[in-house]
């Protein structure tokens, strides 16, 4: 008990001038991309720069966030090892979900609520989460019933942190929604990939202006997609690349509203895949090879980032503007 | 030569006096598309002609569909339009229509075999069918580019011959419908980006007018906050909970693009939104093309409309409302400026 005490004063009564934040986008097997971009963080910074107050997470995101919520601010490199580690241990799919017992996948969108059971990944988070939540952190669903996205944070605990993660880790068609708190939940990404916007929040509970709120970011998905040519596209081909080029869509939007409702947080990283990552186009590709590709994509795009990537504020621009072409800047309507 | 310019520009697009530019946005949503057939017909008989002359008509996927039918009608014909897409919506039989099982081996050979559950061979059939008068309003339809990851727009310039392919393209719903090969590329539904394309509305009639004050818009959903209760959604099957899935990101993403439209352009009027007042009948997925089905959202349409012309709130403040409810926790962009 004691040793929460020093931590929950540091939040509290912001004795830090400043309030790191970093947030987590979804994206199934790319996770490990992220695991990559934090050893490369961790790695390369300063310990003050990484000492983040508060992570956000959306399903593999979420995942993410909860094993950087098993430690506390200050250990950000074994948080990073940890998180690196944990993501080796995974070598099939066979630790994040099965078939249906006697049920194949044709049969489960038919009779069930998704093509496979995520029973394995409830297992395997069991064995991530073991040292409890020691630092703040927010992940985000879709409630089924209500129609709304929603969060959860470290009040959960860290027994219901398993069943938060899975609420967010949830993707339809694929895996199934869960019940948790008397609701349905599907994976947040289906409203929100990016939960900027609460990264901003939970750190001005803890800081007074936006100009003392610092936020990384690390996506799971980038522009440039692995091409996929001819007219042999599989129904899952299809509903993934749609899913992607959502995921990225949705995500660039929502840091560029966040931008607009926050212009002075300092929006400091931004990690994006800077090519097509490795593995299948359905990212459920939880194979030890591709694991440690995306593991590695994920570490030399975080230098590459560190030592001269683009502004945040520079990468929303030219998005919006290559997407929204069309439309007349904000600026000129004013 | 300026003044014949001047002439020939107006001819083109349609302006008639007093300098409106008036554009109808219709978003997407499977077979809730004959609730927005309903909700046109009752616009078009209770208002004034000249209020419902919209220069140009955008959609995405079933809104496509719809803006497909209100571009075979010139400007001046609303009140023909809104019954002829009546019609055409009480024309389907069934999802017999639309869509059928790509051969006798049904879903379990097509979720390996084929790039979708259905085919849509029956849509392009009906389309070709029902859609022959050629184009004759200004139309812009979306769909999402799989090979470029971005999203992309058609318009009238796709010909008369082409249109019902640019509608395919817009209607392909991943998973049920299969994505289009159109133009060297293929294509998803444009809702897998856009729901609710708000800001081609009002780009194109900036074409037309010089000034956002001069420019009405008028919006009709398929997706509403009020969704028919689950009893028990973990007993969902896989398509249902796609289908909610759809629902729940489809009036949330559209609300969003109707703030950010407000945002990006203050000043236009946007006049008329429409939006089911309450869960429509037929299945939790969309693609209830029963008659029936149809009959009753038809009927939704059309009473939601009378609503809204009679006391319907202004569509600011209820994007407002719908940004301070979601955003309860986030602290409102006025505040932090």
């Amino acid at each position: 008990m004691l040793h929460y005490l020093p931590l929950l004063l540091g939040l509290a009564q912001a004795q830090e001038p400043l309030c790191r934040a970093l947030a987590l986008e979804g994206g199934g097997s790319r996770g490990a991309y992220q695991a990559g971009a934090l050893l490369g963080l961790t790695t390369l910074l300063p310990g003050e720069d990484i000492m983040w107050n508060v992570v956000t997470g959306i399903s593999t995101g979420a995942l993410n966030s909860g094993l950087v919520a098993q430690f506390p601010m200050g250990q950000e490199v074994a948080m990073a090892q940890y998180t690196a580690e944990k993501w080796r241990t995974i070598n099939s799919s066979a630790a994040v979900y099965v078939n249906y017992p006697g049920c194949d996948e044709a049969c489960a969108i038919l009779t069930e609520g998704s093509m496979w059971t995520t029973a394995p990944l409830r297992e395997t988070l069991t064995e991530f989460y073991v040292n409890g939540i020691h630092r703040n952190i927010t992940v985000g669903s879709s409630n089924l019933d209500l129609g709304q996205f929603s969060d959860f944070n470290e009040t959960v605990g860290n027994e219901n942190l398993i069943e938060a993660v899975m609420c967010s880790a949830a993707p339809p068609l694929f895996f199934p929604s869960q019940d948790f708190e008397g609701y349905s939940w599907a994976d947040g990404g289906c409203m929100c990939n990016l939960e900027v916007f609460k990264a901003v929040e939970r750190c001005l509970d803890v800081v007074e202006s936006e100009s003392q709120v610092i936020v990384d970011m690390i996506f799971c998905q980038g522009q440039e997609m692995a091409p996929k040519n001819g007219a042999n596209w599989t129904t899952y081909d299809v509903f993934t690349r749609s899913k992607d080029i959502h995921s990225y869509d949705n995500s660039m939007w929502y840091l560029y509203t966040a931008m607009q409702a926050y212009p002075d947080v300092n929006f400091r990283y931004i990690i994006i895949p800077s090519k097509p990552l490795a593995g299948t186009i359905v990212p459920f590709d939880f194979t030890s090879a591709n694991i440690l590709s995306e593991i590695s994509e994920g570490q030399s795009d975080a230098e590459t980032v560190i030592s001269n990537g683009a502004s945040p504020q520079i990468i929303a621009e030219e998005w919006h503007l290559r997407t929204y072409n069309k439309a007349r800047p904000y600026s000129r309507s004013r | 030569m300026q003044r014949l310019h001047l002439v020939v520009l107006m001819a083109l697009s349609g302006a008639v006096a007093g300098a409106t530019c008036r554009a109808l946005s219709l978003e997407g949503g499977g077979s809730k598309g004959a609730y927005q057939a309903g909700a046109l017909v009752t616009l078009t008989t209770k208002l004034p002609g000249e209020d419902i002359q919209w220069n140009v008509v955008t959609g995405i996927s079933t809104g496509a569909l719809n803006s497909g039918g209100v571009s075979m009608f010139a400007m001046g014909q609303e009140v023909e339009m809104a019954q002829f897409l009546k019609s055409v919506w009480l024309s389907l039989n069934g999802s017999a229509s639309v869509f059928e099982n790509w051969n006798a081996l049904g879903i379990p050979y097509a979720v390996i075999g084929e790039p979708s559950l259905y085919t849509t061979q029956p849509l392009r059939s009906t389309l070709t069918k029902l859609f022959t008068q050629g184009i004759h309003r200004n139309v812009t339809i979306g769909a999402t580019n799989l090979n470029t990851g971005l999203f992309g727009n058609f318009n009238e310039s796709v010909g008369s011959a082409n249109i019902i392919e640019a509608i395919m393209c817009s209607a392909a719903p991943p998973f049920f419908f299969p994505p289009q090969n159109f133009m060297g590329s293929m294509w998803a539904d444009g809702g897998c980006v856009i729901n609710l394309d708000v800001f081609s509305a009002v780009e194109r009639c900036l074409d037309v007018v010089d000034d956002e004050s001069d420019i009405i818009v008028d919006v009709i959903y398929c997706s509403g906050a009020n969704m028919a209760p689950v009893t028990n959604p973990s007993a969902m099957i896989t398509s249902d909970v796609l289908g909610r899935v759809q629902n729940i990101k489809s009036y949330d993403h559209s609300m969003w693009y109707m703030y950010n439209a407000m945002l990006a352009y203050p000043n236009v009027n946007y006049r008329y939104m429409i939006v089911p007042s309450q869960p429509l009948a037929g299945s939790i997925l969309p693609l209830d093309f029963d008659l029936a089905n149809l009959q009753s959202e038809l009927a939704l349409g059309e009473s939601d409309a009378a609503n809204v012309l009679a006391n319907g709130a202004d569509p600011k403040l209820q994007i407002g409302q719908w940004y301070a409810q979601r955003n309860a926790h986030v602290r409102p962009y006025a505040s932090s400026s």
